[in-house]
């Protein structure tokens, strides 16, 4: 069965790249502009390390001393390893760590539509009790958003609701200034509510500067991380299915 | 209106002990043979947590947990109660180097019911299909079989714990050190409210507000912290508890 539904997503994925050079001379609408995202997010995603588990990253810094730098990490917890930053990216097991984003959100407000998740923690407790991070408060700015294909995306970061599951965030890409933009960890938290989410599909790369608001340390190297905002494979089946119809239906 | 203020402090109560927190564990120095320290309130936000003669405390009070939904999943735990409240963690200071060489885990050391019957509880992990598996039952003959595993620096949030009967207990956990390079922890109890919290003033979980209940209010009569009969959660059994039984007599 689920060979079946690759194989049909698959065909359906080649028939509408066939359309989008067709509709280049014709005018693309938005079903086919959908169409070649989903397809472009399936071979980017395929060309990369897709990373399931749910993972952490926090802050740390070389000493506590007031000025020094502050330091994003991965893979420091036990069930973490594979994951490791490097070259300001971050990667599972040597490749770059891809993110799938699955879950389309269906509540009231500005957040019903977008695509979230939940696979990545923003934290800043594993090395608050070394003293690095003493006098700290420590915020994750979303820097930028950078779209490797769909069309631009607005990244929130946020928090699900322990009541409700409702998504709200209190950080946005498009936020005005670094605070608006910024997901904040304070000292020593560990937040197991937190999730993001993207306004449209695609596969995007989302970097993260790390900041203290107290103003002690100086601001992290950027560190960019990999999303492929997709939808579920249940839905990407029925998508696909509709597309075969459709298309059956205009030959009779 | 007493008994809309019953219920209203009663899910007062609960709305409290649904607060997600963690457990962790520490050492002196790291030295071999160091006893392992188990601490709460480490975390921001959670400092309102407190280990105090060997028992978790949330401002000072008691701490309670609710368990009052039952799992619906199938097989061993099928209609235990349930829940993610507690988060037993090995991470938070293993990056002071005091936690070097151990590996840490969570005995279930004994469960010693304030009221109910006698309980089983265990500690696990949901799999991929929302299942909670039991990897630690404090019934188990082994030691290694009563504990649940949080490794070298673990902070698991799949984990949850389940008992199998309503009542009001002490669960007593042991950290311990499956290396033993460090000693045994001194023991904490937490203490778990399990079972639906839908009959104010049944003070014993039966599921009936009569004599027992009334009984129970009478001895436990005055200062008595998160105990059965303190039913609006204030530290003292007083007329207030006594009026709640009162009004949901034969419920």
């Amino acid at each position: 069965m689920r060979e079946c539904i690759v194989f049909v997503f698959f065909f359906e994925s080649m028939r509408l790249t066939s359309l989008k050079i067709y509709s280049e001379m014709s005018g693309m609408n938005s079903m086919k502009t959908v169409s070649i995202v989903l397809f472009a997010s399936f071979t980017c995603a395929a060309l990369s390390t897709t990373a399931h588990a749910h993972i952490h990253l926090t802050v740390n810094t070389a000493s506590g001393t007031p000025g020094d730098q502050v330091q994003i990490v991965a893979g420091y917890l036990a069930a973490d390893t594979g994951y490791t930053i490097s070259g300001n990216r971050l990667l599972f097991n040597g490749e770059i760590a891809v993110f799938d984003v699955t879950e389309l959100l269906d509540q009231p407000g500005d957040f019903n539509g977008w695509y979230s998740g939940d696979e990545i923690l923003l934290t800043s407790d594993f090395y608050a009790a070394t003293g690095n991070l003493d006098g700290g408060n420590f915020m994750w700015e979303i820097a930028s958003v950078d779209p490797l294909s769909g069309g631009p995306a607005t990244f929130a970061w946020g928090e699900f609701s322990d009541e409700d599951g409702e998504f709200s965030a209190s950080a946005f890409s498009t936020g005005l200034t670094q605070l608006d933009r910024s997901f904040d960890t304070a000292f020593a938290q560990h937040n197991h509510d937190q999730g993001y989410a993207f306004s449209a599909l695609g596969v995007y790369d989302v970097t993260l500067i790390a900041w203290d608001s107290n103003g002690l340390y100086s601001n992290s190297d950027p560190v960019t991380v990999r999303f492929n905002v997709i939808p579920a494979p249940g839905a990407l089946a029925l998508f696909g299915l509709a597309g075969l119809s459709r298309t059956r239906r205009r030959r009779a | 209106m007493q008994r809309i203020l019953a219920i209203v402090l009663l899910l007062a109560l609960s709305s409290l002990a649904l607060a997600h927190n963690h457990l962790t564990v520490d050492t002196l120095s790291g030295q071999p043979g160091d006893p392992i320290i188990i601490k709460a309130g480490y975390l921001s936000g959670e400092n309102v947590y407190t280990i105090s003669n060997n028992r978790l405390f949330y401002n000072g009070h008691i701490a309670v947990y609710d368990l009052p939904f039952q799992l619906t999943q199938t097989g061993d735990l099928h209609n235990w109660f349930g829940n993610s409240a507690l988060v037993l963690t090995s991470d938070f200071f293993f990056a002071t180097g005091r936690l070097t060489g151990g590996d840490f885990m969570w005995e279930l050391a004994s469960v010693t019911p304030i009221a109910g019957s006698a309980c089983i509880a265990s500690w696990g992990d949901f799999n991929t299909s929302g299942i909670l598996i039991p990897s630690a039952l404090s019934n188990a003959a082994a030691r290694i079989d009563r504990s649940f595993d949080t490794g070298i620096a673990g902070h698991d949030h799949n984990q949850a714990c389940a008992f199998s009967t309503p009542g009001l207990y002490d669960l007593t956990f042991i950290a311990w050190d499956r290396n033993n390079r460090y000693a045994d922890s001194a023991p904490v109890k937490v203490r778990f409210r399990v079972g639906p919290a839908s009959i104010p003033g049944d003070t014993n979980f039966d599921s009936h507000v009569n004599i027992d209940d009334l009984t129970n209010v009478i001895l436990e009569w005055g200062p008595c912290d998160a105990c059965p009969a303190d039913l609006n959660a204030d530290g003292v059994v007083n007329i207030d508890d006594l009026t709640t039984v009162i009004l949901n007599w034969n419920s």
